[in-house]
């Protein structure tokens, strides 16, 4: 198993597109705490959790990064050495799933990187203290959502193997139709919107009381993706490889 | 060793291949072989376990190919299509390989010098000619040192060159008891290159059995005359079956001794006589019923 995760990670390591991600990542969500800091809006009961959630915006593009590493493979038809190798597929899934995590982190920790070294001196100057461990704790779900992002893109691939298929419905899932629920919600009484993938996965850096707490949005998080994932594998499993 | 055993595999409306059984030896290059269509391609990726055979089995050194503990140290593979991801070099998509199936990292090296690759490693593989994508791949094939080799029209893209240094190689592994299975369309070369043949056609098995008795069709002689209407009769006088090649020639089914007697008895002049033996492409053509 641990081969197939190196292995895994070579795959990010040696192709240009997670490092065109990453900057993406960081002029995003560098933007979007800018903007944030620069527009006053921190709410004083959790600055940190808010620039942490400022800075999430561009968690969608871990996700992007994990459904590239599994459709990449079908595009490419590299899915065919790579099963060749390793014909338990399952197994070679898993490990695109370790290596996304992974991987998630790292962006994670580079946007929660940029986001407070943006937030932190500008405070400073209007006299204001960042720091500690508020921070800290805002940092770590910050990376979380970042990780589990990037799952979730994995899990997806795994159930749409095209890779223009998979990112539009990402993109239209994320971007357009949770947010697009929210904003008609306000018409009938939608109790269930929380449980939403998205609403979920917000509950981890957001300060909004209309979300799950942090632990159970992470929870629910997992068993989208463990779900997703489950069902992905199988079909993986069942059809042939291309 | 390879074994398949009454394989079918349908892909919705279309059989691809229907019952097919055989098996190819160790120590022996097996050719596959086939018009487009049918079902090579999709014979050879049910015996590496890429697809799930609608019913019938194929096994690979006793075991299915997904029941092989280490299956890149057991059997390498080279399907048609070019699979690389055309951002990654040609050295990075072995070590990618070679680090997933557990082979050390400098047996990428090692191949890439064995299929002359190597000044071109570092690049994209997106700048990579047909061939070097085709060597490539077989480097990939070669990673683990297998004792079976599946290779789907390996010689699609290279030069004479590059053909004649794969039929060396092809050779020499199966002079060392490595199982060699390589499907092909360009016949001369697989008469040149293989010892079994197993041909299909309309993903029905037509013939397994040695290149030597596909193409023993008896004797047969090539004759040119410029009195080709005489020798005509003194051959059909003889009991002899012929048939006319180009204005001045036949083709008898007999030794050329004979046939050069036959001349001899009439006082008919000859220009040219030939022994010919028929051709893997002629017994191919007629075994799938395609052209004369
Ligand atoms: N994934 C698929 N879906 C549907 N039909 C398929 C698929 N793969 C192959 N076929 C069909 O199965 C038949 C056999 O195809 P296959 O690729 O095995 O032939 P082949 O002998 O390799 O031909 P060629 O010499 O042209 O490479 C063809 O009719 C082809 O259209
Ligand atoms: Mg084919």
């Amino acid at each position: 198993m641990t081969g197939l995760v190196l292995s895994e990670l070579l795959k990010l390591r040696t192709i240009r597109a997670p490092l065109g991600l990453a900057l993406a990542v960081i002029v995003v969500s560098g933007l979007a705490v800018a903007a944030t800091v620069g527009a006053d809006a921190l709410e004083s009961s959790s600055r940190e959790l808010d620039i942490a959630d400022a800075a999430e915006v561009s968690s969608i593009l871990a996700m992007i990064l994990g459904i590239l590493l599994v459709t990449n493979e079908y595009r490419h038809g590299t899915i065919t050495p790579t099963f060749l190798v390793a014909p338990a597929r399952e197994r070679v899934l898993t490990a695109k799933l370790i290596a996304a995590g992974i991987a998630g982190v790292l962006i994670g920790c580079l946007a929660a990187l940029v986001a407070f070294a943006i937030a932190i001196p500008w405070l400073a100057t209007d006299g204001d203290s960042l720091g500690g461990g508020d921070t800290q704790v805002a940092v770590l779900r910050l990376v979380g959502s970042f990780a589990l992002a990037a799952l979730i893109g994995v899990a997806v691939g795994t159930l749409i193997h095209s890779q223009i298929g998979a990112i539009v419905a990402a993109f239209a899932w994320f971007l357009v139709v949770e947010p697009l629920v929210w904003g008609l919600g306000e018409l009938v009484d939608w109790s269930l919107r929380p449980y939403l993938p998205g609403s979920a996965l917000d509950a981890l850096v957001s300060t909004d009381d209309e979300l799950l707490s942090a632990p159970s949005g992470l929870l629910l998080s997992l068993a989208y993706v463990g779900v997703l994932f489950a069902a992905g594998t199988l079909l993986t499993l069942r059809r042939d490889a291309d | 060793m390879i074994e398949v055993s009454n394989l079918t595999k349908r892909f919705g409306r279309v059989l691809a291949v229907e019952d097919a059984s055989f098996s190819a030896q160790p120590g022996r290059v097996t050719g596959f072989l086939g018009p487009n269509g049918a079902g090579k391609t999709t014979t050879l990726r049910a015996i590496v376990g890429l697809l799930q055979p609608t019913s019938g089995s194929a096994t690979v050194l006793g075991k299915p190919y997904r029941a092989l503990d280490q299956p890149s140290r057991c059997v390498g593979a080279v399907l048609e299509t070019s699979n690389f991801h055309p951002g990654r070099s040609g050295r990075n998509h072995l070590r990618v390989l070679a680090v997933a199936a557990g082979i050390p990292r400098s047996r990428a090296e090692d191949v890439l010098k064995l299929v002359e690759l190597d000044d071109a490693a570092g690049r994209r593989v997106r700048g990579y000619s047909l061939g070097m994508r085709q060597r490539l791949a077989l480097a990939g094939a070669l990673l683990g040192e297998p004792d079976v080799l599946v290779l789907d029209e390996p010689a699609n893209g290279l030069d004479p060159a590059g053909i004649r240094w794969l039929r060396d190689l092809l050779r020499s592994a199966a002079a060392e008891g490595r199982t060699v299975l390589v499907s092909s369309h360009v016949l001369g070369e697989v008469s040149q290159l293989a010892d079994d043949v197993v041909i299909i056609n309309r993903g029905r098995l037509v013939t397994q059995s040695t290149v030597a008795e596909v193409t023993a069709g008896g004797d047969r002689t090539r004759v040119r005359s410029p009195d080709v209407t005489r020798l005509r009769e003194a051959v059909a006088a003889a009991g002899l079956v012929d048939r006319e090649a180009g204005t001045d020639a036949l083709v008898v089914e007999a030794a050329p001794a004979r046939v050069g007697e036959l001349a001899a008895a009439k006082g008919i002049v000859l220009h040219e006589l030939v022994a010919e033996k028929a051709t893997l492409e002629e017994a191919f053509l007629e075994l799938v019923g395609g052209g004369g």
